[in-house]
């Protein structure tokens, strides 16, 4: 099994970012919306959840793909028009769906980790 | 303009790289994040404010390798399936036609049932040119000129020959450009054809 290689964390952290880092742009559009530069600043900055700043592009297009996320274009006063995102209802849902799950999976993985 | 800077090269080589691995993301998409990339890099740029070496490179990192771009772009996209049929297409529209025909029909076939190619596609492939270089052999021995002659020699006089020419006929100035097109036009769309499927 590839993910079972010694060492190799990439194959693993690869796909729990995927997983995670989805709902983690949700979770941040839940209070307001934001544009990707300050998207991908924010994930990259908390704990290294993107591989590189430039995987939110392709990310947040299939969450608007999805209907999960919903964009506009706003002027700004320092350069060319940036597109906004904000959270759908389709969105919120997913969203709130995830928290639950979520932290039902960190207390158990914490629980096997800690108690093992 | 102002002169092209050390940094505008690095940032212009970066997008090079990253539109290579963005090739099979279909175009429109590919396009968004090719723009949206490069107004995050003028954006991440203009906070580093040093325009060194170092500092842009790094910034460029913080952006990402091209590769794990490239694949969070395929990521969660049903994979295209692999129509066995699409890399026959171009050889059977350019040799089909001289296996009795048979093989450009069914190269016609394949080229409109596949989705690989869009609509203009499938018309070029269609029209140019009917048969493929099967259909320009049949088309030449029937419609370009031929001569034919024949004559009669009667006893000590000399023979008196009747040449007739069949066919179209066109000064060499025209006809000869006129066949090189006709000859190059199937093999041009057979090319473009295997591009776009390769770029699929």
């Amino acid at each position: 099994m590839r993910c079972m290689v010694p060492g190799d964390d990439t194959v693993w952290l690869t796909q729990l970012r995927r997983g995670a880092v989805e709902h983690c742009v949700l979770a941040l559009l839940r209070r307001r919306e934001r544009y990707g530069f300050e998207l991908a600043r924010t994930l990259a900055d908390t704990g290294g959840l993107l591989a590189g700043e430039g995987t939110i592009y392709p990310l947040l297009a299939r969450l608007r793909r999805n209907g999960l996320v919903d964009t506009s274009w706003r002027e700004s006063v320092e350069g060319p028009p940036r597109r906004y995102y904000r959270l759908t209802e389709l969105g919120e849902l997913t969203l709130s769906g995830f928290i639950d799950h979520w932290q039902r999976f960190r207390d158990g993985v914490d629980a096997i980790l800690e108690g093992g | 303009m102002p002169a092209k800077t050390a940094a505008d090269r690095m940032i212009a080589t970066y997008l090079g790289q990253l539109r290579g691995e963005l090739r099979k993301v279909p175009q429109p998409r590919r396009r968004q994040i090719l723009d949206e990339i490069s107004a995050h890099i003028t954006e991440a740029r203009a906070t580093v404010g040093i325009e060194d070496e170092v500092s842009i490179r790094s910034m460029l990192d913080r952006v990402g390798d091209p590769a794990a771009i490239a694949a969070e772009a395929g990521a969660g996209e049903p994979q295209p399936k692999n129509h066995w049929g699409d890399m026959l297409v171009p050889w059977l529209l350019l040799l089909g036609g001289f296996v009795y025909f048979i093989g450009w029909f069914i190269g016609v076939g394949l080229l409109w049932a596949s989705p690989t190619w869009r609509l203009r596609d499938k018309i070029l492939g269609a029209l140019i040119w009917p048969g493929g270089l099967g259909g320009l052999v049949v088309l030449s021995s029937a419609w370009l000129a031929t001569q034919s002659c024949g004559g009669v020699a009667p006893a000590g006089q000399r023979p008196v020959i009747h040449c007739v020419t069949n066919g179209v006929s066109l000064p060499p100035a025209l006809g000869i450009p006129a066949v090189v097109l006709l000859l190059v036009a199937p093999f041009v769309v057979a090319i473009h054809l295997e591009r776009v499927r390769r770029g699929a």
